[in-house]
């Protein structure tokens, strides 16, 4: 399941996230890195002991849609990325275990970390393009997330005079 | 329950989530209304409940609202202070109270933020009332985004 980092809660409240930009993000893939809600960019990753992939053939993948539709039926709304896809990568290489997603601009803030190996431990490059899917694992080994990439969920508070 | 507007929550997502930049307004329903997150804009809930409308009532800007990241919490919240609405005539009874954005005035494109439910009905005329944001934790929390 994906997580979303404190910098982008509090940027979907002021305004400061658009997720219907093309292009204005970026997915990249990262190793050894224990997810923080408290970290705000790429660099903090990268102070935590993160280390972004280096395979032959990598690069980080700019996300070029990103849809936003709202959800009656579950109350909620649902933001729907393109597969990040990555490569092609040589073969032989160990997928990291996190798929980051940042903004392109404003120092690589963060939005989105997924986890990949806690469903599919030990995943190598076959040659070709890494694919990374969204939401809930399904049983195509390909497949390996499917769904909305962030689902926004609002918690229950009251007032009183 | 959630309180939330759809439509809102959409809106955090676009970047169109107005918040620092524009003043929020709340409104005080009467208790035919039944919140419906499906609501899109004030005058989906306005066809579906009545607004207070004593003499005295106008719709009131939510002080000092601000968005603040929450590390100890790991959360975000829009903080604002509490509403005062002065001077309502006696005659009906508030039961909820809504926060939106001025935007243009118009209730066909104004977007409803968020429904909150009075912990009881609440008689006009018996001195000003004053509605109060109770956070989670710390009040003063008009919404607050979570992990879910």
């Amino acid at each position: 399941v994906s997580r979303v980092y404190n910098i982008a809660k509090a940027g979907f409240l002021d305004g400061s996230y658009d997720l219907t930009i093309p292009s204005a993000y970026e997915a990249s893939l990262w190793d050894s890195y224990t997810y923080d809600p408290e970290h705000d960019t790429l660099s903090d990753v990268s102070s935590a002991g993160g280390v972004e992939w280096t395979a032959p053939g990598y690069s980080r993948y700019t996300i070029p849609v990103v849809a936003v539709d709202i959800n009656d039926l579950d109350i909620r709304a649902d933001v729907t990325m393109s597969r990040p896809e990555f490569g092609p990568i040589a073969g032989g290489n160990l997928v990291p275990d996190n798929c980051i997603v940042s903004k392109v601009s404003d120092s690589s803030l963060l939005m989105i970390v997924l986890p990949i190996q806690g469903t599919y431990p030990g995943v190598i490059s076959e040659g070709s393009n890494v694919v990374v899917v969204w939401g809930i694992p399904d049983s195509t080994p390909t497949d390996r997330y499917q769904g909305p990439a962030i689902s926004l969920y609002m918690e229950d508070f009251g007032i009183f005079e | 329950m959630p309180n939330v507007y759809n439509e809102a929550k959409a809106a955090m997502a676009r970047g169109d989530f107005v918040t620092e930049s524009e003043p929020f307004l709340m409104l005080l329903m009467q208790a035919d209304y039944t919140y419906d997150p499906d609501h899109e804009f004030l005058s989906d809930v306005l066809s579906a409940g009545t607004e207070i409308s004593v003499v005295g009532y106008s719709r009131q800007s939510v002080p000092n609202v601000n968005v603040q990241k929450d590390d100890a919490a790991d959360q975000a919240n829009i903080r604002a202070d509490e509403v005062p609405f002065a001077g309502l005539s006696a005659g009906e009874t508030i039961a909820s109270a809504i926060i939106f954005p001025t935007g243009t005035g118009v209730a066909s494109s104004q977007v409803p933020y968020a429904y909150y439910l009075l912990p009881a009905p609440l008689p006009t005329g018996a001195g000003a009332v004053v509605i109060q944001f109770q956070g989670l934790v710390t009040d003063g929390h008009a919404i607050q985004l979570l992990d879910s």
